[in-house]
């Protein structure tokens, strides 16, 4: 009965965005602290509580409320309050019509406002004369009996102007965590309806598919090679093609639970195959795997699963064009330029972890994790690739391009050359004459 | 006198809602008449609030504990301010305009209006226009008072005026609009009859528009 206006078509509840329980517990929290009454409104004044749940009201506001008139009045009064608050996006302090201070805090989500944390119920004064008067004077309309109100005042609370702006804000807080998680959810529902488009969408397609193919030709929509080629197109792409192997997965699940589980993990485990084929170091993969796997078999929504699945994907594609355009330790960074700047130098770890105000010992190991090959091996590398491309230039005696490369000795020079490349400078010249 | 006169202007700015009505009382008492009240304790008493509050000197609650100090001066006044008055000076019809919910000034216009022995009808805050024209013909008041205090909402004084000219009710009705965003220039521009800066202000201005007379507000 509480519900009774007519809702737009559209528009969004409170109570269908973020459990009601736990904006219960969140008031609850709110009121244990604070020692005020805290409730939360609709855009029409109108509580979201079940009336068995309130125990948001004093007993001043108990009497107001079951008198005739008083609950049409309070409510009108929260929509109008409401309506202010948003209107500012800010806590907004009120004397409500009955004669009392409250405050309310606006929840808007998507721009829409949805509802009003309403709190207060206070005074700011000790009741003196014109306290009386003035609650005749509002209140006449309700009733003639003052008694049993006037004895409500004493279980009023009196505080400080301080108090209700402080708390007020506080209420502004929670009103903002409240729009934060029902922001959450709503995106989240939104994309459950893309995820459910997407999925009707392919089983459409697998059904005309089906209906073409000899079904004991059905191949696994895993296909590795597949997928490694599909990686390596830009993001778009590999974007749209992975969705679309969540949705055939899901289909090929048949609403099977345990089976939808078994078939996002498979996926994510061929990619992190797959990643490592293509040469990428695991670890931030296997990670990506860790988290998700874990709240695929922590969720029973299936639709949850897809989600979960689909920012996943979200994530190695993520890894992958940061993997593509940089490394991704900074030190790491710090190190290789110092080397490409002084390698005609003589190089020491020492120099070179100190580019990046590392010590030797934990420069090395991180450079090999990052590289995959000792620090005075990439040393040694950029040398040798400098070298090759001067020796494509045969105006360069090997002994000047020794040089320019950092040995000193033509001798040694070519040692090293050919331990790295199996033939001498010279016959790499030969070779590559045109 | 003038010393009690101060005294409650201090109480009615501080929110000491039983010091106001006693410093009241007792300025009765003494034989100081009520518009004097009204403009040398009561008047600056809101105009320094307003300052301080737009200095951010002071809260809305503060506001809200002043407001009520100045009911209770007023509350004290009432009786006598009927009886000087005798019959009602004029019928003054006064709303926000739609969209507009601030409401402190509007009710301090009418808490003078009223002390002032005028009638008047409050027709709230977020008043569509049909309301307040449908309040026009019912109430045949002698003045409009509108106000808005935001700039968003400004446009409406405009529509509302061009709204009693298509009703054919403009030439019976004076209009006076306020509200901070509203300037004399703006008020002239859409033709309104007055506009008034603060509370003395709009009531000095509606005595003048419901005696006919162009007064020192009038646009």
């Amino acid at each position: 009965m509480d519900h009774n206006e007519p809702r737009k078509p559209n528009q969004k509840r409170l109570s269908d965005l973020v459990d009601i329980k736990t904006l219960q517990e969140i008031l609850d929290a709110f009121t244990t602290t604070t020692g005020l009454m805290a409730n939360i409104v609709d855009g029409e004044g109108v509580s979201i509580f079940p009336r068995k749940g309130i125990k948001k009201c004093c007993k001043f506001c108990r009497i107001i409320y079951s008198l005739e008139g008083g609950k049409n009045r309070c409510q009108a009064a929260y929509k109008r309050a409401g309506k202010q608050a948003a209107l500012f996006g800010e806590p907004y302090i009120f004397r409500c019509p009955s004669g009392l201070i409250e405050w309310a805090a606006p929840i808007v989500l998507g721009g829409d406002h949805v509802g009003t944390i309403i709190c207060g119920q206070v005074l700011m004064w000790e009741p003196e004369e014109f306290f009386w008067i003035e609650l005749r004077k509002m209140n006449q309309t309700l009733t003639d009996d003052f008694e049993e109100l006037f004895e409500a005042v004493g279980e009023l609370a009196i505080v400080t102007g301080n108090q209700v702006q402080a708390s007020a804000y506080l209420l502004y807080v929670v009103a903002n965590y409240i729009m934060k998680a029902g922001w959450e959810n709503f995106e989240q529902s939104r994309e459950f309806a893309r995820q459910r488009t997407l999925y009707h969408a392919e089983i459409e397609n697998h059904k005309s598919r089906e209906e073409q193919a000899d079904k004991s030709d059905r191949r696994s929509l895993l296909d590795e090679d597949e997928i490694i080629v599909k990686l390596q197109q830009n993001r778009k792409k590999a974007k749209a093609y992975l969705e679309g192997l969540i949705s055939g997965l899901r289909y090929e699940a048949h609403q099977n639970l345990a089976q939808l589980r078994a078939k996002m993990t498979e996926l994510l485990v061929v990619l992190s195959r797959v990643v490592d084929q293509i040469g990428l170091a695991r670890a931030p993969f296997l990670h990506i795997n860790d988290q998700a796997i874990g709240q695929i078999y922590q969720t029973t929504s299936q639709e949850n699963i897809s989600v979960i699945t689909s920012k996943a994907v979200d994530a190695y594609l993520e890894q992958l064009e940061a993997a593509a355009v940089k490394p991704e330790n900074p030190n790491i960074t710090l190190m290789t330029d110092y080397i490409d700047k002084h390698y005609p130098n003589n190089l020491t770890v020492e120099a070179i972890a100190d580019a990046a105000c590392l010590s030797p010992g934990y420069a090395g190991r991180t450079f090999k994790e990052q590289l995959g090959l000792p620090i005075m091996d990439y040393v040694l590398k950029v040398r040798i690739d400098k070298s090759k491309k001067l020796l494509l230039n045969p105006h360069y005696q090997i002994q000047a391009i020794a040089e320019s490369v950092g040995y000193g000795d033509a001798g040694y020079f070519t040692k090293v050359f050919r331990k790295f490349e199996g033939i001498t400078p010279t016959q790499f010249r030969k070779i590559h004459k045109r | 006198m003038e010393k009690l006169l101060i005294e409650l202007q201090q109480a009615i700015e501080n929110g000491e809602t039983q010091i106001a009505m006693n410093k009241t009382k007792e300025a009765l008492n003494y034989g100081i008449r009520t518009d004097k009240i009204i403009q040398t304790a009561i008047n600056p008493a809101f105009k320094d609030l307003g300052q301080k509050m737009f200095d951010g000197e002071i809260y809305v609650t503060d506001v809200l504990m002043a407001s009520r100090a100045a009911h209770a001066a007023m509350y004290v006044m009432e009786p006598i301010l009927s009886r000087s008055t005798g019959t009602s000076k004029g019928i003054v019809a006064i709303g926000t305009v739609a969209g507009d919910l601030h409401d402190i000034g509007k009710n301090l216009v009418i808490m003078m209006l009223q002390g002032s022995g005028y009638t008047v009808i409050d027709l709230g805050i977020d008043v569509p226009v049909e309301t307040f024209i449908e309040a026009v013909r019912m109430h045949k008041p002698d003045v409009l008072a509108l106000s808005s205090l935001l700039t968003t909402t400004l446009p409406e004084l405009d529509n509302m005026i061009d709204a009693l000219e298509a009703a054919g009710l403009r030439t019976q009705v004076k209009v006076i609009i306020g509200g901070a965003p509203v300037t004399a220039e703006y008020a002239s521009r859409i033709k309104a009859d007055a506009y008034a800066n603060d509370l003395f202000e709009a009531t000095e201005a509606v005595a003048d528009l419901v005696k006919n007379r162009i007064g020192k507000y009038a646009v």
